[in-house]
């Protein structure tokens, strides 16, 4: 950085804030690497509104219906456990099927079955072994999400896919409100805007104002489970990853959830949950997938 | 999206080398130095790249070559074989850092690269005040007049959470916790595009590695600034960086998303390390 009201005159490069003068050190300059991967010039990001959110969105059109988000083929899971006598376990084995905008497909089955893996197969927090995983994205196309390189995940993860965690983890010293705000400043959004976003969901989650700005490590684990569920629903993704989403709720905050998951399913939302609650998320999954 | 820095095929030994170092050297050997020959091989063939603002952590045992390789991307050590590529932010023409001489190495160090090291005498001179220090980094990249280096120097501490009438204060009146935030205050003066840091909490209490960790957090946030972390602290790395890169005996063993190196580890050394937190 320059000294302010330094006399070498710049030009500067556009939109950077950055000096366009030729350093000293860019004398030997070689071609960018065909490898990197570039956006389009000019353009945008889509999305999609959440609801109430004033979020810019791209409308859900009907005709998107007929069109298949995820198509999971032949997925493995194993486990190799290199600690213990290299012995291999497989809890997923040549899974497949699909879903489509707007689907509730929900996952159930006995513990064990390998419900979570399917899940976190999908989120890329587990590689799979074998099989595709086709996600149809609005930033990069139809894309194999078992192939696809990590930065394209993350950035997968902060635009179009939201996952819903068994357990909330988070550092003991991050209030409530910037956990519940976090996907929104990975989206870019300005701080008092996501905060007013976030305390809107802190309410329609029944989380006491006098709580916000404590950490949720501090909370029941109902009140960590909305918190975590929040924090899954706030930036609007296209697919909706739930892990258990009504474990340690009581009747009435079940309720709540259902509603929220009727009302991203609205807004175009697909969702994929796991879950031994067959009677609160049953009636709201248009599909239901067992495992045995 | 846009890659900063890619680091291709880079190599550093110490010593002649031989035949048989690839067959005898290396995480399936257990060991980086070659027993014919006597050469450490510090860093073999790492290949990874960085995007713009985002935070990559390297994490491996103590001799695993993450700080070797952090020093070859600082330019204060030559690499043997391979190319450092840069991308500047405002064209799209990559520059090989490994071809530069040393002038140019030096002008890039102090434009655009920040360092925080494991030890504060590393990064700072003991004997500057912390102002000093600090105003090192401005008149390298050239600042000149007093006040503003001063006004500089001051608003660097207040964003490091030091306080600024502590300016002409010696570093050794200052805590360990302190010493490292007035190395991240040094690191960030001239706004460097990458920030590297290596260790930079081993040694520092619990409660003072929070706070330096939360400070990092935050100006990262703040400035997305790209940050290359070297840590043989998982807790450090599954904090900071979305990517993880394992390393063991100069070699890279496995990379991926961090959650990922944390719950589906694949390469046998990264599950004992996973299995080894605390």
């Amino acid at each position: 950085m320059r000294e302010p009201g330094s006399r070498i005159a710049f030009r500067r490069g556009a939109g950077t804030g950055f000096p366009h003068r030729l350093p000293a050190w860019s004398g030997n300059r070689v071609p960018a690497s065909p490898s990197g991967v570039e956006r389009e010039p000019g353009s945008r990001i889509a999305f999609r509104r959440g609801a109430g959110t004033g979020f810019p969105q791209a409308p859900f059109k009907q005709k998107d219906m007929n069109k298949t988000l995820l198509t999971v083929e032949d997925l493995t899971k194993s486990f190799v456990l290199h600690l213990i006598d290299g012995r291999t376990i497989t809890p997923v084995q040549a899974i497949s099927f699909s879903i489509a905008p707007q689907d509730h497909l929900l996952i159930h089955g006995r513990s064990g079955m390998g419900k979570t893996s399917i899940l976190k197969c999908i989120y890329r927090s587990y590689l799979a072994t074998a099989g595709r995983i086709w996600f149809t994205s609005q930033l990069y196309g139809r894309i194999d999400l078992v192939a696809a390189h990590d930065s394209t995940i993350l950035r997968l993860r902060e635009r179009e896919i939201g996952y819903c965690s068994q357990f909330l983890r988070v550092l003991p010293r991050v209030s409530a409100l910037d956990v519940i705000c976090e996907p929104l400043y990975r989206q870019g959004w300005a701080r008092d805007a996501a905060q007013e976003q976030g305390r809107q969901w802190l309410r329609d989650l029944g989380i006491r104002p006098h709580l916000w700005q404590a950490s949720p490590v501090t909370f029941s684990g109902g009140e960590q489970q909305r918190i975590n569920l929040g924090r899954a629903f706030i930036a609007a993704p296209r697919l909706l990853l739930l892990d258990e989403p009504t474990a340690s709720l009581d009747g009435e905050t079940k309720q709540i959830v259902v509603h929220m998951i009727q009302a991203a399913q609205a807004n175009g939302t697909s969702v994929i949950s796991v879950s031994h609650d067959l009677a609160a998320l049953g009636p709201c999954a248009n599909r239901q997938l067992a495992l045995a | 999206m846009t890659w900063l820095l890619q680091v291709v095929d880079l190599h550093k030994r110490y010593g002649p080398g031989c035949p048989a170092c690839a067959e005898l050297t290396g995480p399936r050997q257990g060991r980086s130095q070659c027993p014919r020959c006597g050469t450490v091989h510090a860093c073999v063939a790492a290949n990874f790249s960085l995007q713009a603002g985002e935070v990559l952590g390297i994490v491996g045992e103590s001799g695993s070559g993450k700080s070797t390789l952090l020093q070859m991307v600082n330019l204060s050590l030559p690499a043997d074989q391979g190319q450092i590529l840069y991308q500047p932010p405002e064209s799209g023409a990559a520059v090989d850092l490994c071809q530069m001489n040393g002038y140019s190495a030096r002008h890039f160090r102090n434009d655009r690269l920040g360092i925080v090291h494991q030890r504060p005498e590393l990064g700072l001179n003991m004997h500057f005040s912390v102002g000093g220090n600090v105003a090192e980094k401005l008149l390298l990249a050239e600042w000149r007049h007093v006040g503003r280096i001063r006004a500089r120097t001051s608003e660097l501490m207040r964003q490091t959470e030091l306080p600024p009438e502590r300016i002409d204060d010696e570093p050794h009146t200052f805590s360990g916790g302190m010493l490292q935030r007035v190395q991240i205050a040094k690191a960030l003066a001239s706004r460097p595009s990458l920030l590297l840091l290596d260790e930079v909490t081993s040694g520092l209490d619990l409660s003072v590695q929070a706070r330096v960790l939360d400070l990092i957090r935050r100006i990262q946030w703040e400035e997305q600034i790209t940050m290359l972390l070297v840590s043989h602290d998982l807790g450090v790395i599954r904090q900071l960086a979305r990517r993880t890169i394992v390393m063991k005996n100069g070699q890279i063993v496995e990379s991926g998303l961090t959650d990922q190196i944390m719950e589906d580890p694949q390469h046998p050394y990264t599950q004992l390390l996973v299995s080894s937190a605390l």
